[in-house]
């Protein structure tokens, strides 16, 4: 009797350590895929907040040796690897192309020189109107944008104005304050702003006569980012004319657009 | 006689706990086969199921750029706008594209065989004359084979050509 008891509980046993076993190697096999499941969402929450704290801005951006020369800085707290420069060149239909940049830029830090070694070469001559859409690319795929090129595409906001404007004597110097404003509301930098003044047109008795003494200064500003003001000054000198006698000046860009102009006029008391 | 008697008691008692063992032995034997293979079953769906989520999470395809063409993107001699789209795979798995929509339903793109290996590009041109209007934001949804789905709002610029 004591023996078929024995075997008895030998055969449960025997079944009870299959049941076991297989629950254990189960729930195991089950814990280690759950656990690669949580490493890859652990992984990929990484990559998506690092996405976000990726942050690089435009510092300057100019043209040097007809080539782009754009300055960006790492004002995030990850380093950033810039891997590609689009150009897209609005002033010919359908033209676009992206090069390769392929360069790290560690947290604070600021990378010079973006688009001066260019394969194939990209000439970008800043006297012609062209306009330039540049996109620079992060391994993270963050990108920043930003419209680079000449001031002639929109119509720009400017100012002039004539210091003394009633003159009440002559000879005197007056002073011409040519303000252009970058009005634009997107990332959009102007190149190569080069003022110009109309021919005088004067009237009066006896006309007043406006010499040219000096100017403009500066002669141009190289780039214009959106929201800034340009500030351009002449010197004329008022040497004749009659009491009423007046004159009338516009200014405009040499590279802007046609009909964008401002101007004053002064006269003489 | 009782010597007898005994004898055939003690037999028939051998004969049942024969019989009880091996009814139990079968019928433990096919329970303990069912659960192996069903748990076997469950394992296979187990890593089934976590393998095609991690992949689709390991997906990473970024819309990295977006061309709004006036005339010749298409390269086919089609003198009307179109858009072309740059798709950069930056994560480590290979995935394969199968849809690309424009604007919501009306253009729809679809694909069955576009690999695009990782930190490769796809240039992706639409077929057809796709007017798009400066200014106006354009949708961009592309769909992977594993079910992700990837999108980007883009913006033609006035000045674009």
């Amino acid at each position: 009797m004591k023996s078929r008891k024995g075997l008895s509980t030998v055969v449960g046993m025997v079944f009870a350590l299959i049941a076991l076993a297989t629950s254990i190697g189960y729930i195991t096999y089950s814990m280690n895929i759950l656990d690669q499941y949580d490493q890859t969402v652990i992984a990929k929450n990484q990559q998506t907040i690092d996405n976000g704290r990726e942050n690089f801005q435009l510092y300057t951006t100019t043209i040097k040796n007809n080539k782009f020369n754009v300055t960006v800085i790492n004002t995030g707290s990850l380093p950033i690897n810039i891997t590609k420069m689009w150009v897209q060149n609005y002033s010919v239909t359908d033209s676009i192309n992206y090069y390769s940049i392929n360069k790290l830029v560690s947290p604070g830090g600021i990378l010079i020189n973006i688009g001066q070694n260019l394969s194939p070469n990209l000439n970008v001559n800043p006297a012609s109107n062209g306009y330039y859409n540049i996109k620079l690319i992060t391994t993270r795929g963050n990108s920043l944008q930003f419209n680079m090129g000449s001031p002639g595409v929109k119509p720009l906001y400017m100012q002039l104005t004539i210091t003394p404007q009633e003159l009440t004597t002559t000879p005197i110097n007056v002073t011409l304050s040519y303000l252009v404003t970058n009005n634009s509301t997107t990332n959009n930098l102007l190149t190569n702003l080069v003022p110009q003044l109309s021919s005088t047109t004067c009237s009066g008795g006896t006309p007043l006569v406006l010499t040219y003494s000096s100017g403009p200064f500066p002669a141009q500003y190289a780039t214009l980012p959106s929201g800034s003001t340009a500030i351009f000054k002449w010197i004329y000198t008022a040497t004749s004319g009659s009491s009423g006698a007046k004159c009338y000046i516009a200014a405009s860009l040499k590279n802007g657009l046609g009909g964008n102009t401002a101007s004053d006029t002064v006269f003489l008391k | 006689m009782k010597r007898l008697i005994q004898t055939q008691r003690g037999l028939s008692t051998v004969v049942a706990t024969a019989l009880m063992l091996s009814a139990v032995a079968v019928l433990g034997t096919t329970l303990v086969l069912w659960s192996n293979s069903n748990l076997s079953r469950y394992e296979t769906s187990l890593a089934t199921t976590s393998s095609t989520n991690t992949n689709r999470i390991n997906e990473f395809l970024v819309i990295e750029n977006v061309w709004f063409c006036k005339t010749s993107c298409h390269n086919q001699g089609i003198n009307k706008p179109g858009i072309n789209i740059t798709l950069v795979n930056y994560g480590n798995i290979g995935l394969n594209v199968t849809q690309i929509k424009l604007n919501g339903s009306k253009y729809v793109y679809t694909y069955t065989n576009v690999a695009i290996l990782p930190s490769q590009e796809y240039f992706f041109t639409n077929k057809t004359n796709y007017p798009w209007h400066s200014g106006s934001a354009q949708n961009i949804t592309v769909t992977t084979g594993r079910g992700s789905i990837f999108t980007a709002q883009m913006t033609a610029n006035r000045t674009a050509q």
